[in-house]
């Protein structure tokens, strides 16, 4: 349950920052999706986003410029994005409880907090993506997954750049709406493969052994890929109640092998 | 606060608490078709059109609603009547719980798709879970409603 004391509905970024920075048990709120989830959450001051004019969809000769309050449903119907990308956001995101939810849930207050299971992380990650910060300017989603930040912000906007080949995104899950037991998303981006492995069930992370395979071989066939599957079972995978570890590991093979096999007919 | 709320087509003005969710405020109107099932974005029970879009009304803020158009099963009567003779027809209609939100998902998914496939339609309806039916016959309602309307 939430109970908020002070709800504060800013029309502009400088006074969003101003209430968040100054004031005490102050908390963002996007979709309210996730903190509805809160069994006890407090909060004195509510600084609502849905005001800011953070939500939509731009796309540039360069890249797709997503509004940190965009709705997981605009990515997934996008046909702008989706065209460009072959679907994969459809893909990552169709599964994800219902639409319903996906017409509440948005993109930043699914990157901001790093959740361990996410989706689209795993997707985004796999992909060449800055994060624009109110204050801490633009970072890439690499390192802000590694390193988070070192004081609170507010994430304004995502940049996801268009110069990859062709990318594939493979999720396991006991059912649909569940959540992922393991996701992955594969990409080649000029010529060099990215591998992102998520829901482990730890945040997302780059397979960076299993890429420095494919990347440095001559040409990918069986035997490569088996090498580079093998090195992604080789990262973290922790238990929780959707699977074991060990579980996790196995099934990262299947997941990236159909990845990259995906990625390699899309070239041909 | 006060909000301005357009609930099936008849303006109100409604007093809500700053954490007050969508689904309290139209019980509290009237609106007993919304129904609260785990109250946590799960089982799609509480699914209401906020200007045409379904949203779980349990996780959305009522304050959020200002100034927009609510369509709750209330709103959509003649629609709902003839996808439940479907519905009945198939038994896909145990407990009654699930119903309401399953009729307002597949008239927006209508609106929004026109002539869905079997695929966007399991799709679409895949976040309304019903502890009953199995789904079968639910999917079989839908489909023969589509075909006929
Ligand atoms: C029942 C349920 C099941 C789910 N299953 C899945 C799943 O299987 N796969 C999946 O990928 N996702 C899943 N999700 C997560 C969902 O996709 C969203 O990630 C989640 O709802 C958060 O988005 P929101 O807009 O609701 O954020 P909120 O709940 O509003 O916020 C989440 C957190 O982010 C902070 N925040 C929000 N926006 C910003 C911002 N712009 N800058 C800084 N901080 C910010 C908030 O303060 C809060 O701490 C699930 C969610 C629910 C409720
Ligand atoms: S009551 Fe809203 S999703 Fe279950
Ligand atoms: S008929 Fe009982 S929950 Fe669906």
């Amino acid at each position: 349950m939430i109970r908020i004391r002070n709800l504060n509905k800013p029309k502009t970024m400088e006074e969003a920052w101003e209430i968040y920075s100054n004031k005490n048990k102050a908390k963002l709120i996007a979709g309210g999706a996730f903190l509805r989830l809160s069994t006890d959450l407090y909060i004195g001051e509510a600084v609502d986003l849905f005001d800011l004019n953070l939500n939509g969809i731009k796309e540039t000769e360069d890249a797709f410029t997503v509004g940190a309050m965009t709705t997981l449903r605009q990515l997934e119907t996008d046909s702008a994005l989706n065209s460009w990308f072959d679907n994969y956001f459809a893909a990552a995101l169709k599964n994800i409880v219902g639409v319903q939810l996906r017409n509440i849930a948005t993109i930043g207050g699914t990157v901001y907090p790093r959740y361990g299971f996410s989706d689209l992380i795993t997707a985004l990650l796999a992909l060449d993506v800055d994060l624009q910060f109110y204050k801490s300017g633009r970072i890439s989603l690499e390192d802000y997954m590694e390193k988070g930040l070192l004081e609170k912000d507010i994430l304004v906007e995502i940049i996801i750049k268009k110069n990859i080949n062709n990318a594939s995104f493979k999720m396991m899950r006991n059912s649909k709406g569940d959540y992922a037991i393991l996701n992955c998303g594969v990409s080649c981006i000029h010529g060099k493969y990215r591998i992102a492995i998520g829901g482990r069930p730890g945040r997302a992370v780059l397979a960076t052994d299993a890429m420095e395979i494919l990347n440095a071989a001559e040409k990918i066939d069986e035997d490569i890929i088996g090498k580079a599957c093998n090195a992604a079972a080789e990262l973290a995978y922790g238990t929780n109640i959707f699977g074991s570890g060990q579980y996790r590991s196995a099934m990262s093979k299947v997941l990236l092998k159909r990845g990259i096999r995906e990625v390699l007919g899309n070239d041909n | 606060m006060i909000i301005n709320l357009n609930i099936n087509g008849s303006n109100i003005k409604v007093e809500v608490k700053e954490d007050e969710y969508l689904s309290e405020t139209l019980r509290n109107n009237g609106c007993k078709s919304v129904k609260r099932g785990c109250d946590k974005s799960t089982c799609g029970a509480c699914t209401v059109l906020v200007d045409g879009i379904p949203v779980l009304s349990c996780s959305y803020f009522s304050h959020r609603a200002e100034g927009k158009s609510i369509t709750t099963l209330e709103g959509v009567i003649e629609e709902a009547e003839k996808l439940g003779e479907h519905i009945i027809n198939e038994g896909a209609d145990q407990c009654g719980f699930c119903t309401p939100s399953l009729a307002l998902t597949t008239i927006s998914m209508k609106r929004e798709l026109g002539n869905p496939t079997e695929e966007d339609i399991k799709h679409y309806i895949n976040g309304n879970l019903c502890r009953c039916t199995g789904y079968e016959a639910q999917m079989k309602g839908i489909k023969k409603y589509l075909e006929v309307e």
